[in-house]
């Protein structure tokens, strides 16, 4: 798994709980004391240790086209040191990358109008003209609106109450949460595999699919559902986290609901008392999202295991005894055809059972300098800092 | 004096104990340990998380040593700080805090002193011209700044000052942020660029935030003074008008400068997380805010102890101060 890396036990056992402030590991860089300014920057600097180790001889097509298989069979790493400086606020960190002190940066939300064209989402000609590359990552992302399976309305496997979910999942329109909060730059989706992982429907489209806006069919499914122009369903319970704008977007929910008739008594909580009422199983309806914890699609359906139910990760409580059965097969194989394609059929069957409303997954936009070589932004791999190298020539 | 002293500050220590208890119980109103541990934390986890945390003890109802409360009103009464953070496990909150203060005193001491003398002067003089245009235009411009948002004048100040300035000047007057500690350094370089470089901006930027209020406040402590049967009597015998600004006038509007002065600096010390988080300084306000994000409570409330404690001490020391600066006022 990208997140892990090997570390001596002996200095485990020694440091116990203070091995994150003493990290010991078999990294091409090493971190000193005093290069640690906590909460400001930390440095990291070249391990005169470190194995022989060296860069790519192979590689795609897109990436020879960029030059990045120009170092190969180099020793690794390039760099004397590299510098990260935490910045919790992005108004400084766009600052200091515009006044050339950051190599790269992502681009603050506020910002993606000055550096790409909103609609190609290309990079502005200003920008190019400096020589900056940009790039376009999407994250391993499930952001999506929950429905609790075992409540009494919204719950259930009868054919009824898929629809009644089915129907509520018809009238979000997620096309226009990404137009209004995100600047469009979102992927929104089917199922529940983010974009970039295999059993991502193509062009996010999956066979089936009830993801709006589609007012008419969602109308219809709650016509036969029993509840007719939503009449004699009850005002649901909605629970969200009081996180950047969810306010807005819980009145930009209510609005898309409230054109089949259906209202939402909200519940704007912190994110503590949020999973305890999903953990409780108290929540009906509720605002939750999930990033992968590997590059697998593995990850994201265990979601949707039964013997996952809450309070484990699966906060539906979603149980389909065909999906476990395919999700326990899909756990021992080893990727392949055979397994993408097992790993479709659930989505699907989850897809066709709607214990959930969505998707979208979150893109980031990376800025390079010209002068930072092989730096190849990714959001599954994390080891790449040997790779990189600067030329100041090139600025 | 300091039987004065020392009867206000046993006074001071039921409300002491009183700030720890509500701090105590707000924190725990909703399940500490959930917060900490995210949504994915199984059942097993989070109690494990709570034994670990000595959060399954007696909150209150327990021989002192054995209860929540009572254990951390020892801590705080013995200035131990050896527990460790939730957020950074081997850091003990009395780490943390000694690395925070430093930089929160550096930015919170000049900002205090340069925008204390700016505005008293500008007071005065606003109040030795009251009803011309100088003074009006003094208010008007303290209105102004104090409409003006914090967080504009970060931004604005950041661009015009860190961004802007180095690209047509080509020398970096400012930096946009990050912090050197006095150890990293010499005094020498510190005080001559490292100081100036990261922390001069937000103290400027502090210090034209403040003067708005500060210069109102002390205007009308000014005005109401220049109007006193002293003063008449210090002009009818021809004192000047720097004799009757400084030597009269200022002397006996100390009492309510004074206050401003020692009430505020609890609140420069913690209040200036703004100016740290944009900075990237890493001191208390900053600090605190960061702790109550990553529900970091060991810190969060080490840290409201030692802000209610810095306040009644700040208390304490206004009333000394006013009887060094007025005869009249007696400690008894």
């Amino acid at each position: 798994m990208f997140q892990t890396s090997v570390v001596p036990r002996e200095a485990v056992d020694k440091y116990g709980a203070r091995f994150g402030l003493h990290p010991v590991g078999t990294g091409a860089f090493v971190l000193k004391e005093k290069d640690w300014r906590k909460g400001q920057s930390i440095t990291f600097r070249r391990n005169p240790n470190y194995h022989e180790c060296f860069y790519p001889e192979e590689h795609m097509p897109e990436d020879v086209a960029q030059e990045f298989h120009k170092p190969a069979g180099q020793r690794l790493p390039f760099l004397d040191a590299v510098e990260i400086t935490f910045e919790p606020k992005s108004e400084p960190m766009w600052l200091n990358f515009k006044n050339g002190k950051y190599d790269f940066t992502t681009v603050p939300a506020d910002n993606f109008d000055e550096v790409f064209n909103r609609r190609t989402k290309k990079l502005r000609p200003e920008m190019r003209a400096k020589g900056i590359l940009g790039y376009a990552i999407p994250l391993l992302d499930f952001i999506f609106k929950g429905f609790n399976m075992e409540d009494p309305i919204l719950g259930g496997y009868s054919a009824e109450k898929k629809k009644l979910r089915q129907a509520l999942c018809l009238a979000m329109d997620w096309d226009e949460v990404n137009e209004v909060f995100y600047n469009g730059i979102n992927t929104v989706y089917d199922g529940p595999i983010p974009p970039g992982l295999k059993g991502y429907p193509e062009g996010g489209q999956a066979d089936v699919s009830y993801r709006g806006l589609d007012l008419d069919r969602a109308k219809n499914l709650l016509a036969e559902a029993g509840y007719p122009n939503g009449e004699g369903l009850p005002t649901l319970e909605y629970y969200t986290g009081r996180v950047a704008n969810a306010q807005e977007q819980t009145e930009m929910l209510q609005q898309h609901l409230s054109r089949i008739n259906v209202r939402l008594n909200v519940h704007l909580l912190d994110f503590s008392t949020l999973i305890q009422a999903v953990d409780n199983k108290k929540a009906q309806f509720f605002s939750f999202a999930w990033g992968s914890d590997y590059p697998d699609a593995e990850n994201n359906l265990a979601l949707f295991y039964g013997p996952n139910e809450a309070p484990k990760p699966n906060h539906f409580n979603y149980k389909n005894g065909g999906d476990d059965k395919l999700y326990q097969q899909v756990f021992s194989m080893l990727p392949s055809d055979e397994r993408t394609a097992i790993m479709e059929t659930m989505r699907d069957i989850v897809l066709e059972d709607c214990p959930y409303g969505g998707s979208m997954a979150r893109t980031r936009f990376y800025l390079v300098r010209p002068r930072l070589k092989n730096f190849k932004p990714i959001e599954t791999f994390e080891n790449w800092f040997k790779y990189i190298d600067v030329d100041p020539a090139a600025e | 004096m300091w039987a004065y002293l020392l009867r206000r500050l046993l006074y001071n220590i039921p409300v002491f104990i009183g700030i720890l208890l509500l701090v105590m119980v707000a924190l725990r109103v909703r399940d500490p340990v959930y917060a900490y541990l995210g949504k994915n934390a199984s059942a097993d986890t989070i109690e494990a998380k709570r034994q670990e945390f000595g959060l399954t003890r007696p909150f209150i109802f327990a021989a002192p040593t054995e209860s929540q409360f009572g254990s951390f009103v020892i801590q705080v009464f013995t200035l131990d700080f050896s527990e460790d953070s939730w957020d950074h496990p081997g850091e003990t909150v009395g780490d943390i805090l000694g690395r925070c203060i430093g930089p929160s005193l550096a930015l919170s001491i000049p900002a205090l002193v340069l925008t204390t003398v700016i505005s008293v002067i500008v007071s005065l003089v606003a109040a030795s011209f009251r009803g011309q245009w100088i003074d009006q235009t003094l208010v008007i411009a303290a209105v102004v700044g104090m409409s003006v948002s914090f967080l504009v004048y970060i931004i604005f100040g950041q661009y015009w000052g860190a961004y802007l300035l180095p690209e047509i000047t080509g020398y970096e007057l400012f930096a946009i942020n990050g912090y050197t500690h006095p150890s990293e350094t010499t005094w020498w370089e510190y005080i001559t660029y490292d100081w100036p470089h990261h922390c001069l901006l937000p103290v400027l930027i502090s210090v034209i935030v403040a003067m708005g209020y500060d210069t109102r406040f002390y205007r009308a402590v000014m005005v109401e003074e220049s109007g006193r049967d002293y003063i008449t009597t210090a002009r009818a015998k021809g004192a000047s008008q720097a004799q009757v600004m400084f030597g009269h006038m200022l002397k006996n509007a100390m009492i309510p400068i004074l206050t401003r002065v020692v009430i505020t600096i609890p609140f420069l010390i913690m209040g200036s997380f703004l100016l740290e988080t944009y900075f990237t300084i890493p001191g208390m306000g900053r600090q605190l805010i960061l702790a109550v994000e990553h529900a970091d409570f060991p810190v969060v409330q080490a840290f409201t102890a030692v802000l209610a404690a810095i306040y009644i001490l700040a208390n304490l020391l206004t009333d000394v101060l006013y009887a060094i600066v007025d005869p009249r006022v007696r400690l008894s």
